[in-house]
């Protein structure tokens, strides 16, 4: 198995916001601000090598017929997990990432990583496939919140960047801004795959 | 029949030990998670209220004071004290953000102004309504007595400035303010 392909193919060929178009609810949602894309991307990618680890181990005792409801219930046990201990033993991490974790349990991503990957493959190239998927989530929600938070607030990562002179579009922050942002965002990189 | 009893039985199992591993980390977790959080409303309040210390006052003694009609609902009272005295309050409340429940920690002195204001828990909006957290909202109640909304009455002197795109959260920071300086009122005048 060639990891390195397995690791890249959830930031680029198979990148799940670019590409599958996965778990557009929190993409849409927490992508307000780039700090925000960065900490709902980390707190996913945790989660994901996690469930895909412990789907991995399990996978031969599951049968086929009940494979669904039962990584259903690994998935929501693990973010559970993560969550408890989190909240007692890293408060500091806890207040950063804490908010985005009740959102992770449905995200459709780590369920069909489950799916497609954790429930056929070896656990070591599993907890890859986890880094590289979620490292690839990591990258597309900071894009798009980078670009939501430059025109609707004229920042970047907090740090004033258009200058006082600049109105800020405030719709790029609002719902309605995430899909245009995202719309357009997926239609320039699909203009420079097309040139490739 | 053997085939269709498996399926449960492994599903069945499956749960089980999942429910079991949750339960026992729960059973762990529960006091540094409550601890954690007692600790977290314990800097709260001193950031409302610095360089006080804090007494619980009964529910029972507060209770009948309430407003009931306000959308606002008064969680916790402190009394403040410096030097063994009574210098105030630090009041928590339950007001209604754009995004749910939002908890509001405000600490007042005895001369009825505002000493400081946190927002704990809350889930408004990431980069509108959540800047409410920011000091430079936060800040605008300090030393006010009956804040109200810039967009309400422009000239007063006592006149906050919502949050852009954010006002459902400033007039619900507002109207719990409100509801803590309404009990205040009430609180002087049955302890004299």
């Amino acid at each position: 198995m060639n990891y390195r392909k397995v690791f890249m193919n959830g930031i680029t060929k198979e990148n799940p916001v670019f590409r599958l178009l996965l778990g557009m609810c929190p993409t849409l949602a927490v992508t307000t601000s780039a700090t925000n894309g960065v900490g709902m991307g980390l707190a996913a990618t945790f989660v994901l090598v996690g469930s895909n680890l412990v789907i991995s181990l399990i996978k031969d005792f599951i049968p086929e017929k009940i494979r669904i409801p039962s990584f259903i219930v690994v998935i929501a046990t693990f973010v559970t997990l993560v969550q408890l201990i989190m909240e007692a033993y890293i408060p500091d991490l806890y207040e950063s990432l804490g908010l985005f974790i009740p959102l992770i349990v449905v995200n459709c991503i780590i369920l069909q990583r489950a799916e497609a990957f954790a429930s056929k493959n070896k656990p070591f190239a599993s907890i890859i496939d986890g880094l590289g998927m979620g490292l690839g989530f990591t990258i597309a929600l900071t894009a798009l919140a980078s670009v939501r938070e430059l025109f609707g607030n004229g920042t970047l990562f907090g740090l004033e960047v258009m200058g006082a002179a600049y109105q800020p579009a405030l719709i790029f922050i609002l719902a309605p801004g995430g899909f245009i942002a995202l719309g357009l965002l997926l239609a320039l990189l699909n203009v420079m795959s097309v040139k490739e | 029949m053997r085939k269709y009893l498996e399926l449960p039985l492994k599903l069945f199992a499956i749960t089980f030990i999942l429910g079991l591993i949750l339960g026992v980390t729960y059973m762990y977790t529960k006091e540094p998670i409550a601890e954690q959080r007692a600790y977290q409303l314990q800097v709260s309040r001193e950031q409302a209220y610095p360089g006080a210390q804090f007494e619980e006052i009964d529910a029972e003694i507060w209770q009948g004071l309430v407003n009931q009609d306000s959308s606002a609902v008064i969680k916790e009272v402190f009394e403040a004290k410096r030097n063994d005295e009574f210098a105030g309050y630090v009041i928590s409340v339950i007001s209604k953000g754009y995004g749910g429940d939002m908890e509001i920690i405000v600490g007042i002195g005895a001369d009825k102004h505002i000493t400081g204001l946190v927002l704990g828990s809350h889930s408004e909006t990431a980069g509108l309504g959540a800047n409410a957290t920011k000091p430079y909202f936060t800040d605008q109640f300090r030393g006010k007595y009956m804040p109200v909304l810039s967009n309400d009455e422009p000239n007063s002197d006592q006149a906050i400035d919502a949050l852009t795109g954010a006002t459902i959260t400033s007039r619900a920071v507002v109207v719990g303010v409100d509801e803590v300086v309404a009990l205040l009122e009430k609180l002087m005048e049955v302890e004299g």
